[in-house]
């Protein structure tokens, strides 16, 4: 086992399960066979074909695209598809620029593997000796990632919220951490990742942040998400990394470029380069994700 | 300009003028359809068909550096390969396995993977961070009176990087090993270009070194003509709106923003300014 896994584990790609989704002309999500022969229940909506499944011409406006999908995406609640409903929206886009072309319920975002956009915070303990982070460990009521191991605060961007106002919000909510003190965290980056497992396509651009948070602070959970918190020392994150899949996925590639930035992995470490090449692996066209 | 127009000036390179380079298996490098129509006529050391592979009757790093050496000094006397170093790079499929290496001046017409080291050499921190800049030679062969790093270099065989980092700092900017060993390793910026000489396939190692105000630094091999302390405000400025900087310099100007919170992500181009940064794994990872 290596930190290169945790890399490879964040890219795999399985097309042949999948058809895009196209809104406007434009592909924005990869949807499992068995939810794109069920959606062909909503000619209204949906135009399914054997590669793709497009929002029909006639709904031509952020509005009416909206109304129409989330009906859809109601009935099918009602059938047992979307486990995690959570009463937020995403948005769906072309890309990070693009105007959103509809919204889509949070819970519903994954299935129609909808490229997501989140906030994570590295709590970095702010004393003298051997640089120590706060890893949170998942709640196991979480529907993704139940009692994995997590950085101190992350969360998905929903539609309307400024990634800053967000950060501000999911510290308050996620680790008790004071909005003066949640402004002070640095934005150092970001890594992004499209991988496919099952029927779900998870496609996420993470941006990154550090905060050093005083060493008399210890964070606390307010929304039942997380349950509880540790200081680590770093070199320990790098171990537990390292061998095997004790952290959330993708929180695993949010760490490993807080460790590469902070030099605890290093050009000293096997792979370094594939390492720090593969902190953004998402495909730009279909035909690369072919190849 | 922005910075992503920046990051935009590098030329994609065509490489459906090109052939795979192949040693002992491992695709190592792209060289363009003329080189390889030359290289034909040394048959005992280079196979040329749809890729151009090294003989494998050459065993060993010493074999093959020796032979690849022998046909390069005689293609350098009919005028290829500008700007002879005598400089060894090393060429491997990956920085850990190296299997011969080749005269610095012939890498980007082989389009193997060249390494070096760039030093952002800073004091202070936040909005009151100033950054080292130097000012290169107009001496220099290559990018003569631009704009350069505190401390940056190619990464030759038979050098650690932390040999050639000390080598470098001393030579570039009279550092001493005891400032040195400040320095942070703090990621990598990669980038496959193409440009007249064939293709630049480059991994630049970036380290982060923080300086007390009372270090300055002295160029003593010729290379820097002057060195300036400049407010992070005009460093940004320069990148983002003119070509003063040498162009893999802005590169690792720009991560270095980005990771010290000077871009807001914000920013709707952000996404692809930390995209762009890297080259993207190429079907390698298995």
């Amino acid at each position: 086992m290596s930190l290169l896994d945790r890399i490879r584990y964040c890219r795999r790609r399985d097309i042949a399960r999948f058809r895009r989704f196209v809104v406007a002309g434009l592909p924005v999500g990869w949807i499992a066979h068995g939810l794109a022969d069920r959606l062909r229940g909503f000619p209204d909506v949906f135009a399914v074909s054997g590669d793709a499944v497009r929002v029909v011409d006639g709904l031509d406006s952020f509005e009416t695209r909206s109304r129409a999908v989330g009906d859809a995406i109601l009935r099918l609640r009602e059938e047992g598809w979307f486990p995690g409903w959570r009463n937020e929206f995403f948005a769906v886009a072309s890309s990070f620029q693009a105007p959103p072309l509809l919204q889509i319920e949070r819970g519903a975002a994954r299935a129609f593997g909808i490229r997501c956009y989140c906030v994570q915070l590295n709590g970095i303990i702010g004393r003298d000796g051997e640089p120590q982070t706060w890893i949170a460990r998942r709640s196991l009521s979480k529907p993704v990632g139940p009692g994995k191991l997590d950085q101190v605060v992350g969360g998905g961007l929903p539609i309307g919220v400024g990634l800053r106002d967000n950060l501000i919000k999911e510290c308050a909510e996620e680790a008790s951490i004071p909005a003066a003190l949640a402004r002070q965290a640095r934005p150092v980056g970001a890594v992004a990742y499209l991988t496919q497992d099952g029927d779900i396509c998870d496609d996420e651009v993470m941006f990154n942040y550090d905060l050093v948070l005083p060493p008399d602070f210890t964070p606390v959970n307010t929304d039942g998400e997380v349950a509880g918190f540790e200081p680590w020392p770093l070199t320990r994150v790098k171990a537990v990394l390292a061998a095997g899949d004790d952290f959330l996925f993708d929180v695993a590639l949010s760490l490993i470029d807080f460790l590469i930035r902070h030099g605890v992995v290093g050009p000293a470490d096997p792979d370094y380069i594939a390492i720090c090449e593969g902190l953004w692996s998402v495909p730009d066209a279909a035909g690369e994700m072919a190849a | 300009m922005s910075l992503l127009d920046r990051l935009k000036m590098i030329r994609p390179p065509d490489l459906s003028r090109c052939r795979r380079f192949v040693v002992d298996g491992h695709t190592v490098g792209w060289i363009a359809d003329d080189l390889a129509a030359r290289l034909r006529k040394h048959d005992a050391v280079f196979v040329v068909d749809d890729a151009v592979s090294l003989s494998s009757r050459l065993r060993g790093y010493a074999e093959r550096t020796a032979a690849v050496d022998g046909v390069l000094r005689k293609l350098r006397a009919e005028g290829w390969f500008r700007g002879w170093r005598d400089e060894a790079y090393p060429v491997g499929p990956s920085f850990e396995t190296r299997l011969f290496q080749i005269e610095r001046a012939a890498v980007p017409s082989f389009g193997v993977r060249a390494y070096g080291i760039h030093v952002n050499g800073f004091v202070g921190a936040g909005a009151d961070l100033r950054l080292w800049v130097g000012r290169r030679s107009r001496h220099k062969p290559t990018y003569p009176g631009q704009l350069d790093h505190l401390v940056a270099g190619g990464q030759p065989a038979g050098l650690s990087l932390q040999e050639n980092l000390l080598k470098e700092c001393a030579e570039e900017a009279s550092l001493t090993p005891d400032i040195v060993r400040r320095a942070r390793p703090v990621g990598i910026v990669s980038y496959l270009m193409g440009n007249e000489e064939g293709l630049r396939n480059d991994v630049l190692f970036n380290y982060d070194l923080a300086l007390p105000p009372d270090v300055v630094p002295v160029n003593a091999d010729g290379e820097i003509e002057e060195f300036f302390l400049w407010p992070i405000e005009r460093v940004i400025r320069e990148v983002g709106e003119t070509a003063d900087f040498k162009f893999n310099v802005a590169f690792v100007i720009i991560d270095f923003l980005i990771r010290h919170g000077f871009v807001d992500p914000e920013d709707p181009d952000y996404p692809e300014l930390v995209r762009r940064l890297r080259r993207r794994p190429a079907g390698g990872l298995k």
